[in-house]
């Protein structure tokens, strides 16, 4: 469509809020970002990964030894 | 008597020598590597590795480099891995020896963007050149310019990140994406 911005540039094409969606330097600095954005939120998931595997882990230690607790006094009282 | 030593004649050895042992094939120089980055790469790799090949598949490569700190672009990756197709990236798996020099290739790269870098990427969209954007700007940057990503990814980057009036401190912003 027309154009009334004066420092509008009619060959990029400009979607909403003028983001110029051709132009290759707002693209190179959109990529940069992104791949940064990545990098710390693959990092961050890893993290709470991790973390999720340890608790777990911890739990299932914290249960085996109640486990064997329960099963010592079982044999203790009823055998 | 002791035989006369001749001191033209090699000096005999007490015992015949012993069969060298077969010489181990030449080794290629080692490319130049930083150790720290080895160990905690082989580890990594092991971690991705679901297959118990001691491969990954190519499509697990970003990640993998990611978790070992670096922010590749996936164009970057995709040009070190040829150009895969959409078939190969989930199918073709590559072994350690064969991705070490691509995490090197990463690692040493001429573009790699720092602190300034994204704060001067995000300075593009400061049109009032106060420090902030709008969230809802930055949300589109994010998924209509560039390397595309998903509106969950950008929900799940901005949560906490925008204030009362819908603006984002890119500065603020750039160290988060920084700390981890």
């Amino acid at each position: 469509g027309c154009c009334q911005n004066s420092g509008c540039q009619p060959q990029k094409e400009k979607g909403i809020m003028n983001i110029p969606l051709d132009d290759p330097e707002a693209n190179r600095a959109a990529a940069k970002i992104q791949a940064g954005v990545r990098g710390h939120m693959t990092r961050k998931k890893l993290k709470l990964e991790d973390k999720d595997r340890e608790e777990r882990e911890r739990r299932n230690k914290r249960e085996r030894t109640e486990k064997s607790d329960d099963e010592i006094q079982h044999h203790f009282f009823h055998c | 008597m002791a035989p006369k030593k001749d001191p033209k004649a090699p000096a005999k050895k007490a015992e015949p020598a012993p069969a060298p042992a077969p010489a181990p094939a030449p080794e290629p120089a080692p490319a130049p590597k930083a150790p720290a980055v080895d160990l905690s790469a082989i580890k990594a790799f092991g971690l991705f590795d679901r297959v118990g090949d001691n491969k990954v598949a190519y499509n697990q490569i970003a990640d993998i480099m990611r978790a070992l700190g670096q922010n590749p672009t996936n164009k970057e990756v995709n040009k070190l891995l040829g150009n895969p197709s959409a078939d190969d990236m989930a199918n073709k798996r590559v072994e350690f020896e064969g991705f070490l020099p691509m995490l090197q290739a990463i690692i040493n790269s001429p573009n790699k963007a720092g602190y300034e870098d994204y704060v001067e990427g995000l300075r593009v969209f400061d049109k009032e050149g106060n420090g902030t954007v709008m969230g809802a700007e930055l949300r589109i940057v994010l998924s209509t310019l560039g390397e595309k990503m998903t509106e969950a990814e950008i929900d799940a980057l901005m949560a906490g990140q925008e204030d009362e009036n819908g603006c984002v401190n890119y500065e603020a912003f750039v160290k988060h994406i920084m700390s981890v």
